[in-house]
C-alpha cells in the first residue's frame, strides 16, 4: 500500500455537454454569455461556451462524449436578435452574440418540458439504484420541479398494468447481459445509448424501435441485450442519463462513495480506469475521460471483468512441496522463500551458475518486472532472463530497431484520428485491442479506406458501417511474400516518396532495396500462385497506400508469431519510409501490442540479451553502469530466452526456474515438449494469482497480487507509461516487488526497496529515456510517452519526426522463406490461433468472471467445404491433430475463413490448442510460429489422449494438504 | 539449433558475403547463450552436416 496523503475523493469529471471543437485555423470568436465575454474556438456549442464559463446549462440528451442531438429541449437560451428559444447544444457560437441562459420564460418552457418527461417516469427516487447519480433527478431539482399535473392514469411506459389490464407499453427489465441492466419503464429516450453504441463503440446494436409515444430503446432486433450484436462495452451505460441501463454492482451495493485512478490490467491499450469504491469494494470500473489511451471509452473486459480479483480460486498463502506430486502445502512467507532460495542456490551448487533462470511478466508492473530481471542478472548471476514477449511481439523489438532504432511503435493512438489509409496486418483489433478499434472504426466511418492483410475475414473487413476496400485474404505464412509484392508496386511503378528517402533514409541501403525488391520475382503476378491474393488486388491495395495520403500500418501477431516474423516487421518498416509515413500525425508503423505491460516488460531489461532500455549486455558502459548501481558483478553474455530454456531444461542443462506471472504451459507452443521440460527442472517457482498449469510443476508458490492492489506503472503499445494505483490493501500480505526482493536477499544478494516510487527512481537514473519520469511527475501530468528526457521533457507522442533514432533510416533485405511447416496428405489444413473480445490469453483472469458467457470453451472454425468433406456438422465434437499432438473441440462451420484454413482460440486449458503447435519459430528470436499448424480434423467421440492425463494432472498435481485438525 | 542457424542464413542470403557473414556470426553472438554457440562450434568441428555453408564460414572464427 502506499501512504497518501490527499484524502480521497469522488472524482466527477465536468460535462461540457458537447465535444470540443477543432477549429480551422485555430480561429477563435468572443461572444457573451449572460453578460459574460467568453472566447472559444469557432465550432463551439453555446452550451459548451457557457460551461467552460461555469455555467451549466440544464441538458438530458447532451454529453461531451456524443455528438449534439437538440432532443430534449431542456437546454434552450435566448439570443439577442434571434427568434425563439434554439438549443445550446445544437447551435455554435457566433462573433459578438449576447446570450441569456436563464431568464422567467426559459425557466417556465424547462419546468413544462420536465413535467412532461417526468409524467411517464416512476417516482421511485429513494428506492431508486440510481439515487445520487441521476442526471433526470438533478434537472427535475435544477428546473424546480414541484408537481406533475398530468397524473399517471393516461398512456404510460411506467406501469405493468393499467386499468386492470396489461399495459402493452410497459417492458420488463432485461437483465439477460451479466454485468448490467435494462429497465425501459425509466427510460426517457434520450438516444444518448444508440447514440454511444454508434459513435463510440461503432457496434450499432442499438436503436429507438417505434415512433412518437411508443419509441423506445431496442437492442438488437428487439430482443434481449444478450442475444444481440451488444459487445457489453459499457458505453451505453456511461451514456444513460438515469437508471434505465446501470450495473448490476450498483444496484447490488448502491452508489461508490471514492474513487482511484488506475490503469487495466487486460489488453496493450492500457485504458485509464475510475475505480469506484466503497471501503475496500469495487463497486464498478467506469472509463476515465482524461485517460490518454482510451479518452472514456471502455471494453467488456476492462470495465466489468475484474471478478477473478476476489475469486474463490485465489491463492493467499504460500506454499511449497518437495516433488511436484505431492500435494501443497500452505506455510509462512518467510519459510516459503527460504525454501525457494536454498534449492535454487542447491541447484545452482550442482550444475553450475548457468543452471537457473527465470521469466517476468508482461501482467504485472514495470517496478515488479524490473525487480525480477535484477534478482536474476545480480542474484542468479546470469542474464537467463526472458519474457512473455518472446512469444508474442519479440520480432517486433528486433525488426524495428533494425530499420528505425527504437523497439517501439512510432505514434499514439490519437494519431489514427487522422489517418487516411489504414493497413491491417495480422490484427484483430475489434476482439483483441477493442477500444483502440473503436477509434479506428471512427476513422473509418469518417472515410478512411482500409486495407486488410488477415487469412480471416476479422470484423473489421466487413461490419456496421465499415467495409474494407481490399482484403487481402492470404494463405497463412506468406506475409513476407504479400508485403514484398506491395513494395514491389510502389517501387516498380514510381509511388515512392523520394523526397523522404533522400532527407531521411540511408542512400546506399534504399539503392540496394530498390534494385532488390524491383526483382520480377516479387511482383503481384509471381506471387499470386504462393499468396493466393489476386495480384491485381495487391496492385491496387499498393497504389492506394501510396497514393492515398496518410498511410498508418497497424499489425498486431499475425505478423510477428511466424518463422519469417521480424522480416515481416522489417518488410512493414520498408513500406512505410518507402511511402514516407513515418515521423508526423496519422502516418506510422504501430504494432498492436497483446498484453498490458509487453512493452514494459520489454522496457525493463528482460531480455536476455539487454538491459533495461535495449542496451546489449556486452556493452560495457552500460554494464558498468549497472555494476556500479547493484553493487555486483554481471554477466557480458546473453542469456537462454524460453525456448532455449526449455531446450536446455530437456537436455539436462537448465534445472532451475522462477516463473512471475505467465502460464507457459498452457500458452507455449508445443504443450508436450513444454511439460516434458518442467518435468526436468528441479526447481520451480511461481508467483502467481492462480494455481495455473504451470503450477502443476511447480515446487515453491508464491502468491501474488491483482492489479487492483499494485502500487506501479504499466506502459502501453504507445509507449504510454501510465499509474497504477492500489485501490485495496494486497489480499496475500506483501508487494510483488518485495518478495522478489526477499528471494534475491535470501540468496544472499540484499535487495531490499523501499517503495514501487523508489524503484522507479532507480529505473530512471539509469535509462535514458525513462530520465524524467517518477510517479510524482505521472501524478502530476496522467501520462507519459517515453521517450522522455532532456531533448523531450514531456514525452514523445510520435517518433522519428525529425530524424530517425538511429539516424538515417535503413531498409532491410527481405527475401521470402517458405516455412517447413506444410500441410500434406495427412494434415492437409492449415490451423491459425487468436484471440476473442470477451476471453483474455490464457484465460485465468476472464474465465474467472462472468465473461463465460459469451465463450466458454475454445470453438474450432471450419469452412462450409472442409466441414461437409469430413461429416462435421455444427457444434460437433471433432478431433484437432498435428504432427506434435491430438485434442478435441466443438467445430463451428464459418465462413471466415477460407477452405483449407482453420481457425481456435488458446483461452482454455482443457482444450489445449498448443499440444498442437509446433516448435518452429522466427529466425531472429525465436518467436513460435503460432500461426501455422498443418493439421487434420475428424469427428470424435471421446477426449483425446492428452486431455485425459491433463485431468488427471488438474487434480492430482493441485492438491492442497488441509492443515490437520486435532481430534476431540 | 541446426534449424535455428540455417533460417538466420536464409535471412542474409539476399546481402553480398561479407555482409551476410558478418551478420550471421554478428546474430549469433549477440543473441545465443554461450551452450548454444558452443553446441554449434562443436557441431562444426563434428562436419556440420545440413548445416548451412554460410553459417560454417561465417563461424569460421572458432569462437
Amino acid at each position: 500500500m502506499t501512504s497518501e496523503t490527499q484524502p480521497l475523493t469522488l472524482i466527477k469529471e465536468k460535462d461540457f455537454g458537447t465535444k470540443a471543437a477543432h477549429a480551422v485555423d485555430n480561429r477563435m470568436v468572443t461572444l457573451e454569455i449572460d453578460g459574460r465575454e467568453v472566447t472559444v474556438p469557432d465550432g463551439t456549442s453555446i452550451m459548451r461556451a457557457a460551461a467552460e464559463l461555469g455555467i451549466m446549462v440544464p441538458k438530458l440528451c447532451a454529453t461531451d462524449s456524443l455528438d449534439p442531438y437538440g432532443s430534449c429541449r431542456l437546454c434552450l437560451v435566448e439570443i439577442e436578435g434571434r427568434r425563439g428559444t434554439p438549443a445550446s447544444c445544437t447551435t455554435p457560437v457566433a462573433a459578438g452574440i449576447k446570450v441569456t441562459t436563464q431568464n422567467d420564460r426559459l425557466a417556465k418552457i424547462r419546468k413544462g418540458v420536465m413535467e412532461l418527461y417526468i409524467s411517464d417516469h416512476p417516482l421511485d427516487c429513494l428506492t431508486c439504484a440510481a439515487n445520487g447519480d441521476c442526471e433526470l433527478q438533478d434537472m427535475a431539482g435544477e428546473v424546480g420541479l414541484r408537481e406533475v399535473r398530468y397524473g399517471y392514469d393516461g398512456a404510460n411506459h411506467v406501469f405493468a398494468r393499467k386499468n386492470g389490464e396489461q399495459n402493452e407499453m410497459w417492458q420488463p427489465k432485461d437483465t439477460s447481459n451479466p454485468y448490467f441492466q435494462f429497465e425501459p419503464a425509466k427510460c426517457i429516450v434520450c438516444s444518448r445509448c444508440v447514440r454511444a453504441c454508434e459513435e463510440v463503440q461503432g457496434t450499432f446494436a442499438l436503436t429507438i424501435d417505434g415512433r412518437g409515444f411508443a419509441s423506445h430503446v431496442a437492442a438488437g432486433m428487439d430482443e434481449d441485450f444478450l442475444a444481440s450484436e451488444c459487445v457489453s462495452c459499457g458505453a451505453c451505460v456511461q451514456a444513460c442519463p438515469t437508471a434505465t441501463l446501470i450495473e448490476k454492482s450498483v444496484v447490488d451495493h448502491g452508489q461508490p462513495e471514492h474513487s482511484i485512478v488506475t490503469t487495466c490490467a487486460y489488453c496493450g491499450v492500457g485504458c485509464s480506469f475510475k475505480t469506484e469504491m466503497q471501503g475496500e469494494r469495487v463497486v464498478r470500473m467506469v472509463p476515465y475521460k482524461d485517460g490518454g489511451a482510451n479518452e472514456g471509452h471502455s471494453c467488456v473486459k476492462g470495465r466489468f471483468a475484474f471478478g477473478y480479483a476476489t475469486h474463490k480460486e485465489r491463492i493467499l498463502s504460500p506454499m511449497i512441496r518437495e516433488k511436484i506430486t505431492d500435494p501443497w502445502r500452505e506455510v509462512s512467507w518467510d519459510e516459503a522463500i527460504q525454501y525457494a532460495a536454498d534449492r535454487f542456490k542447491a541447484t545452482q551448487a550442482k550444475y553450475g551458475k548457468d543452471s537457473i533462470g527465470g521469466i517476468t511478466s508482461s501482467r504485472t508492473t514495470n517496478e515488479e518486472v524490473y525487480a525480477v530481471q535484477r534478482m536474476i542478472r545480480a542474484a542468479f548471476g546470469n542474464n537467463n532472463v526472458d519474457t512473455c514477449a518472446r512469444v508474442c511481439h519479440s520480432p517486433t523489438g528486433y525488426g524495428l530497431k533494425q530499420t528505425f532504432g527504437e523497439s517501439a511503435g512510432t505514434q499514439d493512438f490519437k494519431s489514427v484520428d487522422h489517418s487516411d489509409v489504414i493497413l491491417v496486418v495480422g490484427a484483430n483489433p475489434t476482439d483483441a485491442h477493442p477500444v483502440f478499434g473503436s477509434r479506428m472504426k471512427k476513422r473509418l466511418r469518417e472515410g478512411a479506406k482500409l486495407i486488410v492483410v488477415d487469412p480471416r475475414r476479422i470484423d473489421l473487413v466487413k461490419s456496421p458501417h465499415v467495409t474494407a476496400d481490399y482484403h487481402l485474404q492470404l494463405r497463412p505464412s506468406t506475409n513476407v511474400a504479400v508485403l514484398n509484392a506491395l513494395s514491389h508496386v510502389v517501387v516498380t511503378e514510381g509511388l515512392v516518396d523520394r523526397s523522404f528517402i533522400n532527407s531521411r533514409c540511408d542512400k546506399e541501403d534504399f539503392a540496394r532495396w530498390e534494385k532488390f525488391i524491383s526483382d520480377e520475382k516479387h511482383s503481384p503476378e509471381a506471387t499470386e500462385a504462393l499468396t493466393n491474393v489476386p495480384a491485381a488486388d495487391i496492385r491496387a491495395a499498393a497504389r492506394l497506400f501510396a497514393t492515398g495520403g496518410n498511410g498508418a500500418i497497424y499489425y498486431g501477431l499475425g505478423v510477428t508469431e511466424h518463422s519469417q516474423g521480424s522480416t515481416t516487421v522489417m518488410a512493414i518498416a520498408n513500406l512505410a519510409m518507402a511511402t514516407g509515413n513515418i515521423g508526423r500525425d496519422g502516418v506510422g508503423v504501430n504494432p498492436l501490442r497483446g498484453q498490458n505491460n509487453v512493452q514494459g516488460s520489454c522496457d525493463m531489461g528482460s531480455f536476455p540479451h539487454e538491459f533495461p532500455g535495449y542496451r546489449h549486455v556486452s556493452d560495457e558502459a552500460t554494464r558498468h553502469l549497472f555494476e556500479k548501481q547493484w553493487g555486483v558483478k554481471l554477466s557480458g553474455e546473453p542469456g537462454l530466452r524460453i525456448p532455449n530454456m526449455f531446450d536446455s531444461a530437456s537436455s539436462g542443462t537448465f534445472k532451475g526456474l522462477f516463473v512471475h506471472g505467465e502460464d507457459i504451459v498452457q500458452s507455449d507452443p508445443n504443450t508436450n515438449h513444454v511439460t516434458h521440460a518442467m518435468e526436468s527442472l528441479e526447481i520451480c517457482v511461481v508467483q502467481d494469482l492462480f494455481l495455473n498449469e504451470t503450477a502443476a510443476y511447480a515446487h515453491v508458490f508464491l502468491p501474488g497480487t491483482s492489479f487492483l492492489e499494485k502500487d506501479g506503472t504499466f506502459t502501453n503499445a504507445e509507449r504510454r507509461v501510465n499509474r497504477v494505483r492500489p485501490v485495496m490493501r494486497e489480499k496475500q500480505g506483501m508487494a510483488e516487488w518485495e518478495i522478489v526482493g526477499r528471494l534475491a536477499t535470501a540468496m544472499g544478494y540484499p535487495m531490499m526497496y523501499t517503495s514501487a516510487s523508489a524503484i522507479m527512481d532507480e529505473i530512471s537514473a539509469l535509462t535514458p529515456t525513462f530520465q524524467h519520469i517518477s510517479f510524482k511527475r505521472l501524478d502530476e501530468v496522467g501520462s507519459i510517452q517515453w521517450p522522455c528526457n532532456d531533448e523531450a521533457p514531456d514525452g514523445t507522442p510520435i517518433m522519428h519526426i525529425e530524424e530517425f533514432t538511429r539516424g538515417k533510416g535503413r531498409f532491410m533485405l527481405t527475401e521470402f522463406v517458405p516455412t517447413s511447416e506444410r500441410s500434406n496428405r495427412n494434415f492437409p489444413l492449415i490451423l491459425t490461433t487468436g484471440r476473442i473480445l470477451s476471453q483474455y490469453n490464457v484465460g485465468a483472469q476472464t474465465r474467472r468472471t462472468e465473461n463465460v458467457v459469451w465463450y466458454d470453451e475454445d470453438i474450432l472454425e471450419i469452412h462450409a467445404s472442409d466441414a461437409e468433406m469430413r461429416g462435421i456438422r455444427e457444434g460437433m465434437m471433432i478431433s484437432l491433430t498435428s504432427r506434435m499432438g491430438g485434442t478435441t473441440m466443438r467445430a463451428k462451420i464459418s465462413d471466415r475463413v477460407p477452405p483449407g484454413v482453420v481457425h481456435t482460440t488458446f483461452h482454455f486449458p482443457m482444450n489445449g490448442a498448443n499440444v498442437i503447435t509446433t516448435e518452429n519459430s522466427d529466425w531472429a528470436t525465436n518467436c513460435p510460429e503460432y500461426k501455422v499448424t498443418a493439421v487434420q480434423v475428424t469427428p470424435s467421440n471421446r477426449p483425446s489422449d492428452w486431455q485425459d492425463e491433463w485431468e488427471v494432472r488438474e487434480r492430482e498435481n493441485k492438491r492442497i494438504e488441509k492443515p490437520l485438525v486435532a481430534a476431540e | 539449433m541446426i534449424r535455428m542457424a540455417n533460417q538466420i542464413a536464409a535471412f542474409y542470403e539476399p546481402y553480398t558475403r561479407a555482409e551476410a557473414l558478418k551478420g550471421i556470426h554478428g546474430h549469433i553472438h549477440s543473441f545465443w547463450e554461450p551452450r548454444m554457440r558452443k553446441q554449434i562450434y562443436d557441431y562444426i568441428d563434428g562436419g556440420a552436416e545440413g548445416l548451412s555453408p554460410l553459417v560454417t564460414a561465417a563461424l569460421s572464427d572458432k569462437k
